[in-house]
């Protein structure tokens, strides 16, 4: 398989306008970002895996709608929307299941896996009629890439590879196909989407929010490249920030925190030995975890490459493991959103429990600390998003002002702007 | 809501179960003496409930079980299959469980003695 492209994009001829707040706290700009973005671009909705056999499905909840993701009898996956066609009723809860046919609480009319319509309880008292192909479940666009599901809202959204552009060129070496959900979790937090996608957007941040990581991951000489709709932030890990140590110094963390774990016990040697030695007892993990490592460089094996798909989707992608969070905004409150957080573990050849979803909620005080790993690490972000949201809404705060660290931001915010003014 | 209905144990007639316990997750509908059961295997351990959906008495089996939670197949209602409570709309009523025990020859249900 080609390798990952390493180069370094062109900075993107973007100006460092002031952003409005109005984009994250605004009601009739959240309105305009459902028609003519939501609406319009492909979405990740969930794994392939979920729903291995007929009549398997799991929703999708985004924005005011709900789609039926479901597996067909020819093993093929089509996505519905999650509507009666009678009066309207919801045909399943938000979740996973199985089912022989949708079958509606309220009336009791009956659908196939494949959306038509099956039965409908006493056809004769509609003098209309009861026309199956007028009455059938409305079908929304459905496609894979690396194991994951996306739909799209717009029947004329175009391919989906077309959509994603660069990104299985970047991430197709890792085969995340194969990968295992090891955790799954839904946080209902006080902003909006765009707060909590910038959020994971730069690296500008850690040394403040997550002081404590500079030890052994590396803000200073974090990459950021821009492609057409998606970003990428190559962060170096098993490497301290400069902010914290000279550069090539093995800091006790890296030690500890990495090379012990990976059974690398008294390490000495100079900084790029021990990425090397991080690198190469990863790779030795490989037949044990199924893992095939042979199509990630040194840079892959230890450092975070961080991707952005426009416009919700985060990939904190690991050699090991890949955290997956994607982005949703809340169906009527720019100043809410739904942080969905997934974490895929690069071990195939292991028998991995499907976790059951958990969900949380920042307003509720929970915290995600001891629940999973890097629960602390994330507690740290969930702790600052409600309250940038709080400032954005003084009447103090006007805009944002970004730097070039927060290209990223920027750049998201040239894309949405793209669909909002009609030129994507 | 409170857990389903359930006989004392000195009150049960003990009968072997005629069906291999299926697959994690899965269920496996049976009769015995009049009843129509259904035979979950949840998480490993099997558990025995009326194969009857308290909201609209369809039959439970063909639902999957997440954790302890059987879905009913029908309209996604949810039952802990370990005590028959309910423990999603549109059920509202506990489902009736019965006994399970490890057996000589395999598994039996305790059904009410006649």
């Amino acid at each position: 398989m080609p390798p990952t492209p390493m180069s370094k994009m062109p900075e993107p001829a973007l100006d460092y306008v002031p952003i409005p707040k109005s984009r994250y706290t605004g009601t009739e700009f959240a309105a305009l970002e459902w028609e003519r973005m939501w609406t319009q671009v492909w979405l990740m909705a969930g794994r392939v895996s979920d729903i291995p056999e007929p009549g398997d499905y799991f929703t999708f909840e985004i924005g005011r709608e709900s789609i039926l993701v479901i597996r067909q009898h020819d093993g093929s996956i089509a996505a519905r929307y999650n509507v009666c066609m009678h009066r309207g009723n919801r045909l399943r809860e938000p979740g996973r299941g199985h089912v022989d046919r949708f079958s509606c609480l309220f009336h009791g009319w009956q659908y196939e896996i494949d959306g038509s319509l099956a039965a409908a309880l006493d056809p004769e008292c509609f003098k209309q009629g009861v026309p199956a192909d007028q009455l059938s479940l409305r079908p929304v666009l459905c496609d894979t890439w690396a194991g994951f599901v996306f739909v799209s809202l717009n029947p004329d959204a175009g391919p989906l590879r077309d959509y994603l552009g660069i990104i299985p060129k970047h991430l197709d070496p890792y085969g995340f196909e194969h990968w295992k959900i090891s955790y799954d979790c839904t946080v209902e937090i006080e902003c909006n989407w765009k707060t909590c996608v910038d959020a994971f957007n730069e690296a500008y941040h850690l040394s403040s929010t997550h002081a404590w990581t500079v030890a052994f991951s590396d803000d200073v000489r974090t990459v950021y490249d821009c492609y057409d709709k998606h970003t990428r932030m190559i962060f170096p890990e098993v490497q301290a920030s400069p902010r914290f140590a000279p550069p090539g110094t093995v800091t006790d963390e890296i030690k500890d925190m990495f090379l012990k774990r990976v059974g690398v016990e008294n390490f000495e040697g100079d900084g790029d030995a021990a990425r090397r030695a991080y690198a190469e007892a990863i790779q030795k993990m490989g037949p044990v975890l199924g893992a095939d490592f042979s199509d990630l460089n040194l840079s892959q094996m230890c450092d975070d490459f961080h991707y952005t798909i426009f416009p919700n989707i985060t990939f904190n992608t690991h050699s090991l493991f890949v955290w997956v969070f994607t982005h949703r905004p809340h169906p009527t409150d720019p100043n809410r959103m739904y942080f969905d957080f997934i974490n895929l573990m690069n071990t195939p050849a292991q028998d991995v429990p499907r976790p059951e979803k958990e969900h949380y909620s920042t307003a509720r005080g929970d915290t995600l600390e001891g629940k999973c790993t890097g629960g602390d690490l994330l507690d740290e972000d969930l702790y600052n998003l409600p309250r940038v949201q709080s400032g954005m809404n003084s009447a103090a705060f006007e805009h944002l002002h970004l730097g070039t660290q927060e290209v990223r931001i920027l750049h998201h915010q040239d894309t949405l702007m793209r669909y909002i003014e009609g030129r994507a | 809501m409170s857990g389903g209905d359930r006989a004392e144990d000195a009150d049960l007639a003990w009968h072997p179960v005629p069906v291999p316990l299926p697959a994690e997750g899965r269920t496996c509908s049976f009769e015995l003496t009049g009843y129509r059961l259904v035979l979950c295997n949840a998480l490993g351990s099997a558990y025995v409930l009326r194969d009857e959906c308290p909201h609209m008495r369809v039959p439970l089996s063909g639902g999957r079980i997440q954790g302890t939670v059987l879905e009913c197949p029908r309209h996604g209602g949810k039952i802990d299959v370990r005590d028959g409570a309910a423990v999603g709309r549109p059920i509202r009523k506990s489902a009736t469980c019965f006994a399970v025990r490890e057996g000589e020859a395999g598994l039996e249900v305790g059904l009410p003695a006649a």
